[in-house]
Protein backbone atom coordinates (compact mmCIF):
# COMPACT_ATOMS: atom_id res chain seq x y z
CA UNK A 1 0.00 0.00 0.00
CA UNK A 2 1.54 3.44 -1.23
CA UNK A 3 1.56 6.39 1.10
CA UNK A 4 -0.35 8.70 -0.37
CA UNK A 5 -3.29 6.04 -0.10
CA UNK A 6 -3.11 6.66 3.61
CA UNK A 7 -3.90 10.23 2.70
CA UNK A 8 -7.21 11.09 3.33
CA UNK A 9 -7.88 7.47 4.76
CA UNK A 10 -8.23 7.48 8.55
CA UNK A 11 -9.00 4.83 10.55
CA UNK A 12 -12.17 4.05 11.72
CA UNK A 13 -12.37 6.12 15.46
CA UNK A 14 -14.28 7.35 17.67
CA UNK A 15 -12.17 10.27 17.98
CA UNK A 16 -12.80 13.61 16.79
CA UNK A 17 -9.88 14.20 14.56
CA UNK A 18 -11.11 18.18 13.55
CA UNK A 19 -11.60 18.33 17.48
CA UNK A 20 -8.86 17.30 18.36
CA UNK A 21 -6.78 19.51 15.73
CA UNK A 22 -8.49 22.31 16.87
CA UNK A 23 -7.53 21.69 20.26
CA UNK A 24 -3.90 20.98 19.96
CA UNK A 25 -3.60 23.96 18.58
CA UNK A 26 -5.05 25.63 21.35
CA UNK A 27 -2.50 23.50 23.63
CA UNK A 28 0.65 24.83 21.09
CA UNK A 29 -0.51 28.61 22.74
CA UNK A 30 0.23 27.28 26.34
CA UNK A 31 2.82 24.55 25.71
CA UNK A 32 4.45 23.97 22.44
CA UNK A 33 6.32 21.01 22.84
CA UNK A 34 3.57 18.91 24.61
CA UNK A 35 1.42 19.97 21.45
CA UNK A 36 5.00 18.55 19.61
CA UNK A 37 4.26 15.14 21.33
CA UNK A 38 0.58 14.85 20.58
CA UNK A 39 1.72 15.61 16.96
CA UNK A 40 3.81 13.20 16.48
CA UNK A 41 2.65 10.74 18.45
CA UNK A 42 -0.72 11.27 17.32
CA UNK A 43 -0.98 12.73 14.09
CA UNK A 44 2.06 11.67 12.87
CA UNK A 45 2.00 7.78 14.47
CA UNK A 46 5.75 8.12 16.43
CA UNK A 47 6.81 5.87 19.09
CA UNK A 48 7.40 7.27 22.21
CA UNK A 49 11.62 6.64 21.55
CA UNK A 50 11.28 8.34 18.04
CA UNK A 51 9.50 11.42 19.23
CA UNK A 52 11.96 11.74 22.46
CA UNK A 53 14.63 11.51 19.35
CA UNK A 54 13.01 13.84 17.18
CA UNK A 55 12.66 16.45 20.13
CA UNK A 56 15.87 15.81 22.04
CA UNK A 57 14.47 14.81 25.33
CA UNK A 58 14.08 11.68 26.75
CA UNK A 59 11.60 8.91 26.89
CA UNK A 60 10.71 9.72 30.52
CA UNK A 61 10.14 13.80 29.67
CA UNK A 62 7.78 12.54 26.74
CA UNK A 63 5.70 10.00 28.52
CA UNK A 64 5.05 12.99 31.40
CA UNK A 65 4.71 15.63 28.50
CA UNK A 66 2.03 12.99 27.35
CA UNK A 67 0.50 12.00 30.30
CA UNK A 68 -0.53 15.47 30.86
CA UNK A 69 -1.17 16.74 27.35
CA UNK A 70 -3.71 13.80 26.96
CA UNK A 71 -6.11 15.48 30.16
CA UNK A 72 -5.59 18.69 28.72
CA UNK A 73 -6.71 17.69 25.58
CA UNK A 74 -9.76 15.40 27.32
CA UNK A 75 -10.87 18.34 29.02
CA UNK A 76 -10.62 20.46 26.27
CA UNK A 77 -12.97 18.02 24.29
CA UNK A 78 -15.10 17.68 26.99
CA UNK A 79 -16.14 21.10 27.03
CA UNK A 80 -15.48 21.59 30.61
CA UNK A 81 -13.55 25.21 31.42
CA UNK A 82 -10.66 24.95 32.54
CA UNK A 83 -10.61 27.29 35.92
CA UNK A 84 -7.70 30.01 34.61
CA UNK A 85 -5.09 29.12 36.98
CA UNK B 1 -1.69 30.56 31.18
CA UNK B 2 1.66 31.53 32.67
CA UNK B 3 4.50 29.74 31.65
CA UNK B 4 5.40 29.71 35.61
CA UNK B 5 1.86 28.62 36.72
CA UNK B 6 1.83 26.03 34.17
CA UNK B 7 5.15 25.24 35.46
CA UNK B 8 3.68 25.22 39.01
CA UNK B 9 0.54 23.04 37.23
CA UNK B 10 2.99 20.44 35.87
CA UNK B 11 4.90 19.74 38.98
CA UNK B 12 1.61 19.58 41.23
CA UNK B 13 0.34 17.36 38.60
CA UNK B 14 2.91 14.60 37.95
CA UNK B 15 4.26 14.69 41.92
CA UNK B 16 0.47 13.48 42.51
CA UNK B 17 0.83 10.78 40.01
CA UNK B 18 3.66 9.42 41.35
CA UNK B 19 1.75 8.59 45.06
CA UNK B 20 -1.10 6.28 45.47
CA UNK B 21 -4.60 7.36 44.52
CA UNK B 22 -5.89 7.79 47.82
CA UNK B 23 -3.03 10.05 49.03
CA UNK B 24 -3.27 12.32 46.19
CA UNK B 25 -5.46 14.39 47.09
CA UNK B 26 -3.61 15.09 50.65
CA UNK B 27 -0.68 15.78 48.05
CA UNK B 28 -2.32 18.14 46.14
CA UNK B 29 -3.77 19.90 49.17
CA UNK B 30 -0.39 20.32 50.41
CA UNK B 31 1.75 21.08 47.31
CA UNK B 32 -0.73 23.93 46.86
CA UNK B 33 -0.87 25.27 50.07
CA UNK B 34 -3.44 27.45 50.28
CA UNK B 35 -4.05 28.39 46.31
CA UNK B 36 -7.36 27.04 45.66
CA UNK B 37 -6.80 27.81 41.73
CA UNK B 38 -3.98 25.66 41.37
CA UNK B 39 -5.53 23.03 43.46
CA UNK B 40 -8.93 23.18 41.31
CA UNK B 41 -6.84 23.08 37.92
CA UNK B 42 -4.37 20.23 39.08
CA UNK B 43 -7.72 18.12 40.45
CA UNK B 44 -9.69 19.07 37.49
CA UNK B 45 -6.65 17.38 35.17
CA UNK B 46 -6.10 14.48 37.67
CA UNK B 47 -9.34 13.69 37.13
CA UNK B 48 -9.95 13.75 33.12
CA UNK B 49 -6.34 11.72 33.67
CA UNK B 50 -8.04 8.81 35.37
CA UNK B 51 -10.59 8.93 32.81
CA UNK B 52 -7.92 9.13 29.33
CA UNK B 53 -8.30 5.66 28.64
CA UNK B 54 -7.24 4.69 25.18
CA UNK B 55 -8.16 8.69 24.09
CA UNK B 56 -5.42 9.28 21.29
CA UNK B 57 -3.54 6.44 21.98
CA UNK B 58 -3.85 4.69 18.64
CA UNK B 59 -2.43 7.01 15.95
CA UNK B 60 -5.24 8.54 13.78
CA UNK B 61 -3.19 7.79 10.27
CA UNK B 62 -1.90 4.25 10.40
CA UNK B 63 0.71 4.55 7.18
CA UNK B 64 1.18 0.54 7.00
CA UNK B 65 -2.27 -0.42 7.39
CA UNK B 66 -4.14 2.54 6.01
CA UNK B 67 -6.98 0.66 4.75
CA UNK B 68 -7.99 -1.30 7.32
CA UNK B 69 -10.62 0.98 8.85
CA UNK B 70 -12.76 2.05 5.43
CA UNK B 71 -15.81 0.21 5.42
CA UNK B 72 -15.94 -2.81 2.48
CA UNK B 73 -18.42 -0.93 0.11
CA UNK B 74 -21.95 -3.27 -0.71
CA UNK B 75 -22.94 -3.11 -4.10
CA UNK B 76 -26.21 -2.72 -3.69
CA UNK B 77 -25.59 0.49 -1.74
CA UNK B 78 -23.64 2.35 -4.71
CA UNK B 79 -25.45 4.42 -6.67
CA UNK B 80 -22.71 6.41 -7.33
CA UNK B 81 -21.42 6.86 -11.55
CA UNK B 82 -18.59 4.68 -11.93
CA UNK B 83 -15.84 7.54 -11.91
CA UNK B 84 -13.04 4.09 -12.98
CA UNK B 85 -11.03 6.09 -15.49
CA UNK B 86 -11.97 9.62 -15.09
CA UNK B 87 -9.88 12.41 -15.07
CA UNK B 88 -10.52 15.09 -12.63
CA UNK B 89 -7.79 18.03 -12.80
CA UNK B 90 -4.71 15.98 -13.33
CA UNK B 91 -5.57 12.93 -11.03
CA UNK B 92 -6.84 9.93 -13.29
CA UNK B 93 -9.30 8.11 -11.18
CA UNK B 94 -8.29 4.18 -10.93
CA UNK B 95 -10.46 2.58 -8.36
CA UNK B 96 -12.83 3.31 -5.47
CA UNK B 97 -11.23 2.45 -2.15
CA UNK B 98 -13.94 2.68 0.73
CA UNK B 99 -16.05 5.00 2.22
CA UNK B 100 -14.30 7.28 5.01
CA UNK B 101 -16.08 8.98 7.32
CA UNK B 102 -18.07 11.62 5.10
CA UNK B 103 -16.82 10.74 1.59
CA UNK B 104 -16.21 8.57 -0.84
CA UNK B 105 -12.27 7.66 -1.01
CA UNK B 106 -10.76 6.64 -4.74
CA UNK B 107 -6.93 5.36 -5.61
CA UNK B 108 -5.71 7.70 -8.46
CA UNK B 109 -2.64 8.43 -10.00
CA UNK B 110 -1.29 11.80 -9.84
CA UNK B 111 -0.69 12.19 -13.77
CA UNK B 112 2.20 15.49 -13.33
CA UNK B 113 3.79 13.54 -10.56
CA UNK B 114 3.43 10.02 -11.56
CA UNK B 115 2.54 9.06 -7.93
CA UNK B 116 -0.55 7.16 -6.88
CA UNK B 117 -2.73 9.09 -3.98
CA UNK B 118 -6.15 9.21 -2.68
CA UNK B 119 -8.74 11.22 -3.84
CA UNK B 120 -11.80 12.04 -0.72
CA UNK B 121 -14.87 13.20 -2.37
CA UNK B 122 -17.85 14.76 -0.42
CA UNK B 123 -21.18 13.32 -1.33
CA UNK B 124 -23.04 15.46 -3.26
CA UNK B 125 -25.73 15.95 -0.82
CA UNK B 126 -23.37 16.82 1.49
CA UNK B 127 -21.62 19.66 -0.60
CA UNK B 128 -24.14 22.20 -0.53
CA UNK B 129 -24.04 21.89 2.94
CA UNK B 130 -21.92 24.91 3.96
CA UNK B 131 -21.18 23.35 7.78
CA UNK B 132 -19.76 20.24 6.15
CA UNK B 133 -17.86 21.72 3.52
CA UNK B 134 -15.84 23.34 6.23
CA UNK B 135 -15.50 20.28 8.20
CA UNK B 136 -14.12 18.29 5.00
CA UNK B 137 -11.64 21.59 4.59
CA UNK B 138 -10.84 20.80 8.63
CA UNK B 139 -10.56 17.15 7.76
CA UNK B 140 -8.14 17.64 4.93
CA UNK B 141 -6.06 19.91 7.37
CA UNK B 142 -5.92 17.90 10.05
CA UNK B 143 -4.08 15.01 7.65
CA UNK B 144 -2.01 17.52 6.25
CA UNK B 145 -0.79 17.88 9.96
CA UNK B 146 0.09 14.28 9.83
CA UNK B 147 2.15 14.64 6.66
CA UNK B 148 3.81 17.69 7.48
CA UNK B 149 5.11 16.33 11.03
CA UNK B 150 5.96 13.17 9.65
CA UNK B 151 7.92 14.97 7.10
CA UNK B 152 9.70 17.69 9.35
CA UNK B 153 10.71 14.51 11.42
CA UNK B 154 12.10 12.85 9.03
CA UNK B 155 14.32 15.79 7.89
CA UNK B 156 15.34 15.89 11.42
CA UNK B 157 16.21 12.66 11.61
CA UNK B 158 17.79 11.89 8.23
CA UNK B 159 21.07 10.96 9.85
CA UNK B 160 20.00 8.77 12.34
CA UNK B 161 17.58 6.92 9.70
CA UNK B 162 20.43 6.62 7.51
CA UNK B 163 22.63 5.33 10.12
CA UNK B 164 20.28 2.56 11.52
CA UNK B 165 18.81 0.08 10.63
CA UNK B 166 15.23 0.69 12.91
CA UNK B 167 13.22 2.42 13.29
CA UNK B 168 12.96 4.53 10.32
CA UNK B 169 13.85 1.96 7.77
CA UNK B 170 11.53 0.65 5.30
CA UNK B 171 7.72 0.81 6.86
CA UNK B 172 7.89 4.50 7.55
CA UNK B 173 10.35 5.36 4.43
CA UNK B 174 7.18 4.47 2.29
CA UNK B 175 5.08 7.33 4.09
CA UNK B 176 7.29 9.99 2.57
CA UNK B 177 6.26 11.09 -1.02
CA UNK B 178 8.66 12.90 -3.99
CA UNK B 179 7.07 16.07 -3.09
CA UNK B 180 4.97 17.34 0.04
CA UNK B 181 1.29 19.61 -0.42
CA UNK B 182 2.29 23.06 0.99
CA UNK B 183 0.63 24.49 3.59
CA UNK B 184 -0.48 27.47 2.50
Amino acid sequence: MLFDEALMVARETSTDLVAVDDALNRLAKVDERKSQVVEMRFFGGLSVEETAEVLKVSPETVMRDWKLAKAWLLRELSGEKPNGA
Amino acid sequence: MERERWGQVERVFHAALQVEESRRGELVRRSCAGDEDLRREVESLLAHHQNAGDFIETPAFDGEANTAGVRAIPAAANPRPDLKGALVAHYRILDEIGIGGMGVVYKAEDTKLSRTVALKFLPDHLAKDSAAVERFRREARAALRSIIQTFAQFTTSRSTRVASSSPWSTSRARLWPAALPGER
